[in-house]
């Protein structure tokens, strides 16, 4: 994928979130988010300084549009544009990475894009909620909560993916 | 990429990941108030956390400076004690020997030997504390050796880990006496040797000083018997499981029998006569 048509298929995606989180009002014990899908299967030319700054102008206009809490989207969003690289190494391995071989799912399999997607969706979601109840909703609604979330979100990214490979 | 580039790139993403991370919290902080108690609150939980194993750190290396503070309180307590007991002697009133005819000094030591069969202890106290060959060296586990020779400073023992140091001990408080020496091989195994064959002892014992020597005062626990063997079909030998570990002993007692000079002059001339 050409690195223009990424910013491309990004920034749509970022006004899709925009419109979904102004628009769509979920039960409290559900979010979709897809940027954590978006960061993390960004072309690895793009370096992670850089990566980070995306997500942290991201998710500030996610937060300052869609009138959330300033800050709660970049404080969850910064940790998975981070470990980034560390994932790809676990999941595709060192020479694909080395290599800065694009990602999608004909060349490297459903199964490690998935891999990739769910643990940011995870480190996304554990930060998102628990900042987001700030201690003031129970564990167990915490949990139901990442859990909803983290799937619902996994199961429109991945449809997303298809899309967008078609 | 080179490893020295790749380091920095690493350190370049860390930093600002770090940089933004706060900018954010700082954000989330402002935004909201609710969000700024909880931020404070974790914030508070973190250092709170922080300071706590500090002083668990700070502690643990304090430890050694408490327990030399203590054991100073411990040694002029007793001289109190001993002093106060002089007096009640003096004033003709009845007191009970709480010293049991010795005397008590207590010592650090300076360089103790394991790994040799002829093993040796080096003390902290000399000549000018009191201190003379024949003394015992023990703690509240067990006997450690005797001392062998004294400079002005220092104390030379030779430990209960030496082929040729053996203690009187007795098995229970009221049981056989027979010599306990060490058996050479570990650190915390020893061995009651030279009893006869009708005598044995029950697995589990506890095995004290006997008290009938004129170096060390009688039940101090030792430790607790083990197996029961033969030797050359003459003699029974017991294992004993110690209780001090002698890889980690620092802080003893040396004890001195009272009158030791004139059990020792009535010994020379009974042998002399």
């Amino acid at each position: 994928m050409r690195d223009s048509a990424f910013y491309f298929i990004f920034a749509v995606t970022a006004i899709l979130q925009i419109l979904v989180n102004v628009f769509l009002h979920l039960p409290a014990w559900l979010t979709i988010c897809i940027l954590p899908a978006l960061i993390a299967l960004a072309p690895l030319r793009i370096r992670t300084p850089f990566l980070l700054i995306i997500a942290f102008i991201t998710a500030f206009l996610t937060d300052f549009l869609t009138s959330g809490i300033l800050g709660l989207t970049v404080v969850s969003l910064l940790p998975v544009a981070f470990l980034r690289n560390f994932l790809y190494k676990i999941f595709i391995g060192k020479e694909s990475f080395t290599r800065k071989n694009d990602i999608s799912s004909k060349k490297h399999g459903l199964l490690r894009i998935s891999g990739i997607l769910v643990v940011s969706f995870l480190v996304y979601f554990l930060i998102f909620v628990l900042a987001d109840s700030a201690g003031t909703r129970p564990l167990l609604f915490n949990g139901l909560r990442i859990l909803c979330s983290m799937t619902a979100s996994y199961v429109i990214s991945l449809i997303l993916i298809k899309f967008i490979a078609s | 990429m080179t490893k020295g580039k790749r380091d920095y790139s690493i350190l370049v993403s860390a930093a600002l990941f770090i940089g933004l991370e706060i900018a954010a919290f700082g954000m989330l902080s402002y935004g909201s108030a609710l969000h700024n108690v909880w931020i404070n609150r974790m914030s508070h939980r973190t250092v709170a956390t922080l300071w706590g194993w500090e002083e668990t750190v700070k502690s643990y290396f304090a430890l050694r400076k408490k327990i030399e503070v203590v054991t100073r309180e411990n040694e002029e307590l007793s001289g109190a004690v001993r002093a106060l007991q002089n007096e009640l002697i003096k004033a003709g009133i009845d007191t009970p020997d709480v010293s049991e005819g010795f005397t008590y000094t207590p010592a650090t030591i300076v360089k103790m030997s394991r790994n040799n069969r002829l093993n040796y202890v080096i003390l902290d106290k000399g000549s000018r504390d009191g201190v003379e060959p024949g003394d015992g060296i023990i703690t509240a586990c067990g006997v450690i050796g005797i001392v062998d020779a004294v400079d002005e400073h220092l104390s030379y023992g030779q430990s209960t880990m030496n082929l040729n140091s053996s203690v009187s001990a007795r098995i229970g408080h009221s049981g056989i006496v027979g010599p306990l020496s060490w058996d050479g091989k570990s650190n915390d195994k020893a061995r009651i040797s030279n009893l006869p064959l009708h005598i044995t002892a029950e697995k589990g014992d506890t095995v004290y000083t006997s008290g009938i020597s004129a170096v060390f005062p009688g039940d101090i626990p030792l430790g607790i018997t083990g197996d029961v063997s033969i030797v050359n079909g003459a003699t029974n030998m017991i294992d004993v499981h110690l209780f001090q570990d002698y890889s980690s002993v620092r802080y003893v007692t040396l004890v001195k029998k009272v009158g030791k000079d004139e059990i020792e002059n009535l010994e020379e001339y009974a042998n002399t006569h």
